[in-house]
């Protein structure tokens, strides 16, 4: 079932700027969801027009059936939004902050503060909960912003960017915690420049560059699109000179590093059996890129830049 | 409780709790400038001027700061909450919550009312404790004060939408506010002046309210009192419906 339907989306700012143009694709209820593009290919203005931030140009949109211009109230009570920028009162403690978020939905203080206290927890906030947000790190105030997004119980929650500037630990920390979120049915659409969260997380992505959708698909089917992926190998003897070897493009880096681009229809095996036909022993290896990001690059047309 | 009844509730709370964390630069103003009018003006100069109206000079000029303080305080409240709000970007909370405008708006104008009202309070304590003033008609005089707040706070809530930095939010008060509020006739008895400036001050909504204030507190000849109070409040409609309206269109905010 589709739960957000958006059909011939068009925003075009006061200053001429066309930042959505025709945007149409749907997001089943369930589902994790990313929104990848570039910097400035309209994906925050999306997700503003979604949460009703920024008035729209043309097009509709249903939130769980309720067109946001005729039924704005209701749609709005299927959302939690976290904005990508940083917008927690400077001044004002974590706790009130989240009851009062669940209040401007209507949710009675007794179950606001029991729900405040139970996500401070899962997402390892609560000895923070008196505190003024000015006093926490950006890792802390970004999972206040999720707690946030989640007080009025929403079935759909719209991340941007959740875990920008966050550090490793914290971000795994976060990724079970929306794992889990999704698990429990809510259905996440999560925009991040990180393209390994995306691909770890996320079941479908649609790919946005200038404007317009440029790619919507299933993360599994996506990723086929990628003909070519390049490996760092780690050899186990230094090697003085590389042979040539037909079958493969490889760049020595160093007498311990090679690079290898192994088309699709070669795979890994048949590389690394050529490798050691040549006598050359690959210690480890690793994707050179993520294979999101080389993917991304291509579609958005950004390789080499 | 109603899901609108809490949500209005917890925009007014959290509103009222902001002013009163800064409790000190809110409110200490009103009552150490009233105090400085009262000693200056009405003690040392009020003796040479003796009576105006009937009525010693100290006594005159009360009722004119308390809404002299009434006007600051219930156009800072919408004025400074507001577009506090929107600068640290924590109106979108509001934004994307499912409250409609007309709810944001009464929580607002709730706020400048209330601060409107306390800060009237509280220089009237002042004043009584200057002057010793028996209040005319406390119902009448708690009524226009409340209408003038709602005025001024609506008027407050339209510059917020517009402002676009904190130096635009003090330019209403400081060249709009602050001059009507003189010239409508605070230190002064506006029949003393030349016919024409008369005239002139019947055009300035301030005079209004500081001549109906000062009969609710001290019996003088009013102007018109009920069709004053019908005209603020018509005026205050207007200011609301156009702040809906930029509200709705999402002026001033992302658009």
């Amino acid at each position: 079932m589709s739960i957000i339907h958006i059909e011939n989306l068009s925003k075009t700012y006061a200053s001429g700027v066309t930042a959505l143009d025709g945007v149409s694709f749907d997001i089943q209820a369930g589902d994790f969801f990313a929104l990848l593009g570039p910097n400035g290919a309209g994906k925050s203005t999306l997700i503003n027009v979604l949460s009703s931030l920024v008035q729209k140009t043309g097009g509709k949109v249903a939130i769980a059936g309720h067109d946001i211009d005729t039924h704005s109230r209701q749609a709005k009570l299927h959302l939690g939004v976290m904005p990508q920028e940083i917008n927690l009162g400077v001044f004002d403690k974590v706790l009130p902050i989240l009851i009062n978020q669940a209040g401007y939905y209507g949710v009675p203080k007794a179950i606001a503060k029991k729900r405040a206290l139970d996500l401070l927890d899962r997402l390892s906030l609560s000895d923070k909960a008196d505190q003024v947000t000015r006093s926490l790190s950006g890792g802390m105030k970004r999972r206040v912003m999720i707690a946030r997004a989640l007080m009025n119980d929403p079935d759909i929650i719209i991340l941007d960017e959740p875990t920008a500037g966050v550090d490793i630990e914290i971000r795994q920390h976060m990724w079970d915690f929306l794992k889990d979120l999704n698990k429990a049915g809510k259905t996440i659409i999560l925009t991040t420049h990180y393209l390994e969260e995306a691909e770890q997380l996320c079941d479908n992505v649609a790919i946005i560059d200038r404007g317009k959708l440029v790619c919507q698909s299933d993360m599994p089917s996506l990723l086929r699109h990628l003909d070519c992926e390049q490996f760092v190998l780690y050899l186990s003897e230094p090697l003085q000179n590389l042979p040539d070897i037909p079958e493969l493009s490889i760049r020595q880096i160093d007498s311990l590093t090679l690079e290898v681009d192994v088309p699709r229809d070669l795979g890994i095996s048949r590389c690394l059996y050529h490798l050691c036909k040549a006598n050359i022993l690959v210690q480890s290896l690793r994707n050179k890129t993520n294979r999101l990001e080389s993917l991304f690059l291509k579609l958005t047309k950004r390789e080499g830049l | 409780m109603l899901p609108f009844l809490i949500a209005y509730k917890t925009l007014v709370k959290k509103e009222i709790l902001r002013f009163f964390r800064v409790w000190v630069q809110v409110f200490l103003p009103n009552i150490i400038t009233t105090a400085l009018y009262l000693m200056i003006f009405g003690h040392v100069l009020g003796k040479h001027i003796g009576l105006v109206d009937g009525i010693p000079y100290m006594t005159y000029i009360a009722p004119g700061l308390i809404i002299l303080a009434m006007i600051n305080s219930a156009f800072s409240a919408s004025a400074f909450s507001l577009f506090s709000s929107k600068f640290q970007r924590t109106f979108e909370e509001i934004q994307v919550s499912p409250m409609p405008t007309s709810l944001i708006l009464s929580a607002f104008l709730t706020v400048g009312i209330l601060r409107g009202l306390i800060s009237a309070t509280m220089v009237g304590l002042v004043v009584y404790f200057f002057t010793g003033l028996h209040v005319h008609s406390l119902f009448l005089s708690i009524l226009l004060v409340t209408i003038s707040s709602a005025l001024f706070s609506s008027l407050g809530l339209i510059n917020a939408i517009y402002a676009k930095n904190f130096e635009q939010i003090s330019m209403i008060p400081n060249f709009i506010l602050t001059p009507l509020t003189y010239l409508g006739g605070v230190f002064y008895a506006v029949s003393a002046l030349p016919p024409i400036w008369q005239k002139i001050s019947l055009v300035n909504p301030v005079f209004y309210i500081i001549n109906g204030f000062r009969y609710t507190l001290l019996n003088t000849p009013t102007h018109m009192l009920g069709e004053s109070m019908l005209i603020l409040t018509l005026l205050t409609v207007a200011l609301l419906w156009f702040a809906s309206r930029l509200f709705h269109s999402r002026f001033g905010m992302k658009s």
